[in-house]
């Protein structure tokens, strides 16, 4: 079966060029952007994404709207950059943590977010330090949760999500965010990078764990390098995923490696020059190896980072999925020179200059999101092209360590919308798991699920 | 005359290398199974020697010498008053020892033969020709694989093949009623014999007993191969006790050197010491008349490095598919080509045991807290929880090996290798239905009653690795073909009796191989010693070191994710309890990381298991650094068979490495988490 797969993906290979049917395809893309982007900047001034009357007809229109995205959100909304205004999941819980699921005591929310996604990895950087990651929700996003899930006593109940329709999607406009931050030392130059004054809860050795202490703060500034963008837009409950890059933060590898392949003769933020690409992302997490000082809150090993695949995709690809990719990457790689040219104009602040799109992704065909969707592979049954865009994306702040096994080497590899399994809780009781739904592709909706049936108020 | 049918018990059983004379008693207790809720033991642990049923601890590993324990092989025999013509027998028949009566007369004895051979290099190879390992598919239409050993001839019948190439220990025999006396020795130099229908044992001088070294000039680690294990007697019970060799490994040298050990599976003129063969009985009675018995089988394979891990698919799952649909086993179930969509499926037997198996697979491979989040989840369902609440897409979670499209779909439990052309591992056919009955509610809590002789039947299977027979480790694809099989299993004989050849040594003739070709799939040659063992690697070490983590085969989008193996028998990244912490607040163990279960020694490249390509991780770079390295490979156990000062044990949560006799401080390449993922090397 698997042969005859493969041979309609040849099959389909050799008719895209000829008829290229479907969403993102039905238009000669000669160039991007495809619209006129001026009214983009300055930065203070980039209006949202029409995220109503989105056109799905072309790539560049993805990513267009993932940089027209980015840069509102960044935009300074008050004192901050907007997406610092929105609400975490915990706010939405209104939980301090995960570690204690009890009511928020504090005014100023502490990152307790360490462990990456999917493979519990630690990002160490040349400081010693571990990355945090923070997750923010737009307000569509939490009206939609609070409109359907709160009980009359303003409590997400798991039990009304468990008897939700399992069809409906989340509304147009929803946004999901995940930002990776680096603790910048004192006396460490991070002129080039949007800094703030934030607090980190400090990590303890626990059980043979690298936990967080949930009794510490660590006063810090924090230094954003990763951002990861996922947004509803018409036609596509699935999400557009997006993720951006400070530009200094690893050096890509190139198509053709080896263990011994040098990835870059330069330094950058997490990466030391001439390390071999068998040096790069290399996962001591779970390791007796990976050692926490707990006095100066120093992690080693320190890891080594690189990106696998520059804007998302490898170089040579099954050829139904080629022509795509060609256009996908070119597009980026414009759009990135363009908007980061207009951001380094005299007015603007140029710290957002020396950020990047790494890459897109999202489903070919529109309204095509049902739950119980593995989305393991890029193809729809038919043998068609499903996921298009950057089909290799990861973040290396964020995915560090799931960038190259093609398990797991695009955001729906995870995202997907099958049931989730819950994970232990924090005193020990069996909690129920999610059931098959549109709304799993959002993992900050499934964990608000399953913290919810660990709130003390329950 | 007696009415009474007798049947040695377990049908099969299994011994294991080690290079210790010493030994425990192989498991009769199954793995995945909660053995004691109170404690929260889990069973397939060896039984310590000199002992009805007390599990082995940490400490029975190794002996005084820190070698390697080898596992024995128990046999009982039981007598049933009726035919069996139901599964489980109607009749649950009892042991019967030295003493006991049966009608009038009483056993005066019990007589045992046993015939232990080693046909792996007088066999065909594990890939067919065309670089596939096809299993039984390999022998479909009158084909074979190639042969191992070309140069000593193109026939396995060859007379000279069969002369120097099988190592044939010849049978030997011991009465149980000279109690634990001294061992009787599968070596050149002890009398081969075998009972007569009368109980009488006679010598067979001019048996043609072969070792390599006979012929031919070998390259030994640990010395030469010069027995393939012992009988004994237990005290007290009268019960045959089988060890097999020493984990020895032997290659014909080539130019006066070591020969070549480059395949995982087929190394031509490599030898092991393991081996297989009949385990047959004769009863005397007090009025010297005697009944013969039902014979087992005893094969011997790699060490049980994590006898507590049950696989998702065992032999047992195997094996009973193949009984169900094939034989008429249990027509409840499975009659007129269909499974019966009323039959009701017992949670605790057939539906348990597979979330547990998954549970336990953490322990010997590197999940991260996602995968281990859903496998604790699976296990903590119970008969009286609703399947559609706990698991709701179960139908779409688990492979459906009816749908050969699933075959290649990566995200479908359970998550590992499989065989003979199918890229993952799915469970039986007979397994998926009764997983299918309970999630839509037809279900019933316990086990059927069943006796204690077939329970060992099962229990002995149940803890062998299964699904995977690439070419398997325990016992190979074989398990899949009624061949191997008495098909005729109604009334005396019983099922899962191995096809045995009646072997008339009246017909021994000096200085010519008495064995011959022997079984083949899909053949109706009756099976012969060595014939179990002929279908697994030349020799054991080589594939047991390979088969870590690989890519898929067939891998036609040339997937770079590296699954495992064998989780659960072969074990890959362990928790050394070595590495774990005392809380000393809480008092509880808490796990202190993983490492590769092999890791040498040493740091970096100074370290033989150091690689930079993922796929070539947890084992030693050269098989032959496996061979000479192979006993300092340490055992997973459950935390509560640990015995330390701290808490007086590591607590039965925890299933943690012990007598490694690798480097005490952390080695080897960091384990990280799964998925990892193969590098291209330049070449490929």
């Amino acid at each position: 079966m698997m042969n005859r797969i493969y041979l309609k993906a040849i099959l389909g290979g050799v008719l895209l060029s000829l008829i290229l049917t479907g969403q993102a395809s039905a238009k000669q893309e000669e160039t991007c952007p495809n619209i006129d982007i001026s009214g983009w900047f300055p930065h203070s001034t980039t209006p949202e994404p029409d995220n109503v009357n989105f056109d799905s007809s072309t790539i560049c229109n993805f990513q267009e709207w993932s940089w027209q995205m980015f840069l509102w959100l960044t935009q300074k909304s008050g004192d901050k950059p907007r997406f610092l205004s929105f609400e975490s999941p915990y706010d939405l819980l209104g939980i301090e943590n995960r570690s204690v699921m009890m009511p928020r005591t504090t005014e100023a929310e502490s990152f307790d977010e360490f462990l990456q996604a999917g493979t519990d990895g630690i990002l160490v950087d040349h400081n010693g330090n571990a990355v945090y990651y923070s997750q923010y929700l737009n307000e569509a996003y939490t009206k939609f949760i609070r409109d359907n899930f709160e009980n009359d006593k303003n409590i997400i109940d798991p039990a009304l999500i468990r008897g939700f329709s399992p069809d409906t999607p989340f509304p147009v406009g929803s946004i999901e965010l995940k930002a990776s931050w680096k603790i910048v030392e004192p006396g460490e130059d991070a002129s080039e990078f949007y800094t703030m004054d934030a607090s980190v809860y400090q990590l303890a050795n626990s059980g043979g764990n690298i936990v967080v202490d949930t009794t510490k703060i660590r006063k810090v500034k924090l230094a954003l390098v990763g951002f990861h963008i996922g947004g509803i837009v018409n036609g596509h409950p699935e999400m557009i995923w997006a993720t951006f890059e400070h530009i200094k933060n690893t050096p890509s590898v190139p198509a053709k490696f080896e263990p011994t392949t040098i990835v870059s003769n330069k330094d950058f933020t997490f990466y030391k020059a001439g390390t071999p690409y068998s040096g790069c992302n290399v996962n001591y997490a779970g390791s007796p190896y990976l050692k926490l000082d707990e006095a100066t809150q120093k992690l080693l090993p320190i890891v080594e980072g690189c990106l696998q695949y520059e804007y998302g995709n490898s170089a040579e690809n099954d050829p139904i999925l080629q022509a795509s990719v060609e256009k996908n990457d070119k597009h980026i790689k414009t759009l990135n020179k363009i908007v980061r040219k207009h951001l380094q104009d005299p007015d603007e602040d140029k710290v957002w200059s020396n950020y990047r799109e790494v890459g897109s992704i999202w489903f070919r065909p529109t309204n095509a999101l049902k739950p119980d969707m593995t989305l393991a592979t890029d193809f729809a049954p038919d043998g068609s092209q499903f996921l298009i865009g950057s089909l290799k994306l990861s973040n290396s702040t964020i995915e560090t360590f799931t960038q190259y096994p093609a398990s797991v080497n695009n955001c729906f590899r995870c995202h997907n919308t099958q049931q989730r399994f819950p994970p232990a809780a924090s005193d020990g009781t069996h909690l129920l798991p999610l059931k098959p739904m549109k709304l799993n592709i959002s993992y900050a909706f499934s964990n608000i699920y399953f913290w919810s049936q660990q709130l003390p108020q329950q | 005359m007696v009415n009474s049918f007798f049947r040695v018990h377990p049908a099969i059983n299994i011994g294991r290398v080690g290079n210790s004379k010493d030994y425990y008693i192989a498991p009769e207790t199954a793995a995945g199974k909660l053995q004691d809720p109170s404690t929260g033991l889990f069973g397939g642990l060896p039984t310590q020697h000199g002992t009805e049923d007390t599990p082995i601890d940490s400490s029975d590993f190794r002996d005084a010498e820190e070698k390697v324990v080898r596992q024995a092989a128990r046999y009982r025999i039981y007598a049933y008053d009726t035919g069996q013509d139901t599964y489980p027998s109607t009749d649950p028949g009892r042991e019967v020892k030295i003493g006991d009566k049966i009608g009038d007369k009483e056993i005066v004895d019990i007589v045992w033969t046993v015939h232990l051979a080693n046909k792996k290099n007088n066999a065909y190879t594990i890939e067919s020709a065309n670089g596939i390992d096809e299993g039984v598919v390999a022998y479909e239409d009158g084909h074979v694989p190639p042969i191992r050993n070309p140069e000593y001839g193109d026939e396995l019948s060859n007379e000279e093949r069969l002369k120097q190439l099988v190592i044939d220990a010849g049978p030997r025999a011991i009465k149980s009623s000279k109690g634990a006396a001294s061992p009787v020795e599968f070596n050149a130099t002890t009398a081969c014999c075998h009972a007569e229908q009368s109980g009488k044992i006679s010598e067979i001088p001019d048996y043609p007993v072969s070792f390599p070294s006979d012929y031919f000039e070998m390259y030994n680690y640990d010395g030469p191969i010069e027995t393939l294990g012992q009988l004994q007697i237990e005290s007290d019970t009268g019960r045959l006790i089988v060890t097999g060799g020493y984990g020895k490994v032997s290659g014909i040298k080539v130019n006066g050197k070591e020969p070549p050990l480059k395949d995982a599976v087929d190394n031509d003129g490599w030898f092991d010491d393991t081996s297989d063969g009949p385990v047959n009985a004769v009863i005397v009675f007090d009025d010297q008349t005697t009944s013969s018995v039902v014979g087992g089988w005893f094969s011997e394979t790699d060490p049980g490095y994590a006898p507590q891990t049950r696989n998702v698919v065992s032999v047992w799952d195997d094996t009973f598919n193949t009984w169900v649909e094939e034989l008429d086993l249990v027509p409840d179930l499975y009659s007129d080509g269909k499974y019966n969509p009323s039959y009701q499926v017992s949670f605790l037997g057939e539906v348990l045991p597979v979330f547990y198996a998954a549970l336990l697979q953490r322990w010997n491979t590197n999940f991260a807290s996602k995968a281990i989040n859903g496998h604790n989840h699976m296990a903590q369902i119970t008969f009286k929880d609703n399947p559609k609440v706990q698991i709701p897409n179960f139908k779409s979670l688990i492979r459906d090996p009816n749908v050969s499209e699933e075959n290649d779909v990566g995200v479908k439990m359970p998550l590992a290798l499989g065989d003979a052309m199918k890229r993952f591992l799915a469970v039986s056919k007979t397994q998926y239905f009764m997983l299918m009955q309970w999630f839509d509610g037809k279900c019933i809590e316990d086990e059927p009653a069943m006796g204690g002789g077939e329970t060992l039947d099962r229990v002995v299977m149940e803890n062998l690795l299964g699904g995977r027979y690439s070419p398997g480790i325990d016992l190979g694809f074989i398990v899949r073909d009624v061949h191997l099989f008495k098909v005729n299993w109604k009334g005396e004989t019983g099922p899962f009796r191995i096809n045995e050849e009646p072997l008339d040594y009246s017909k021994v003739r000096k200085g010519k191989p008495f064995l011959g070709v022997g079984y083949l799939p899909l053949r109706t040659a009756m099976v012969q010693p060595g014939d179990l063992g002929k279908f697994l690697s030349q020799p054991w070490h080589t594939d047991y070191n390979s088969c870590a983590i690989h890519q898929t085969d067939p891998n036609p989008n040339n997937d770079n994710t590296l699954y495992w193996s064998w989780p659960a028998q072969r074990p890959v990244q362990v928790f050394p309890a070595s590495l774990c912490a005392y809380d000393v607040d809480k008092k509880v163990w808490n796990l202190g990381g993983q490492l590769y279960s092999i890791r040498g020694d040493n740091l970096g490249s100074d370290n033989l298991t150091h690689t930079d390509y993922p796929q070539k991780e947890g084992r030693y770079q050269e098989y032959t650094d496996y061979t000479a390295n192979w006993h300092k490979v340490g055992f997973v156990i459950q935390g509560s068979q640990i015995k330390t000062e701290d808490g007086g044990n590591y607590g039965s949560k925890y299933f943690l490495e012990v007598a490694s006799q690798f480097n005490p401080t952390p080695n080897g390449d960091p384990t990280g988490f799964w998925p990892t993922a193969a590098i291209p090397k330049s070449k490929d």
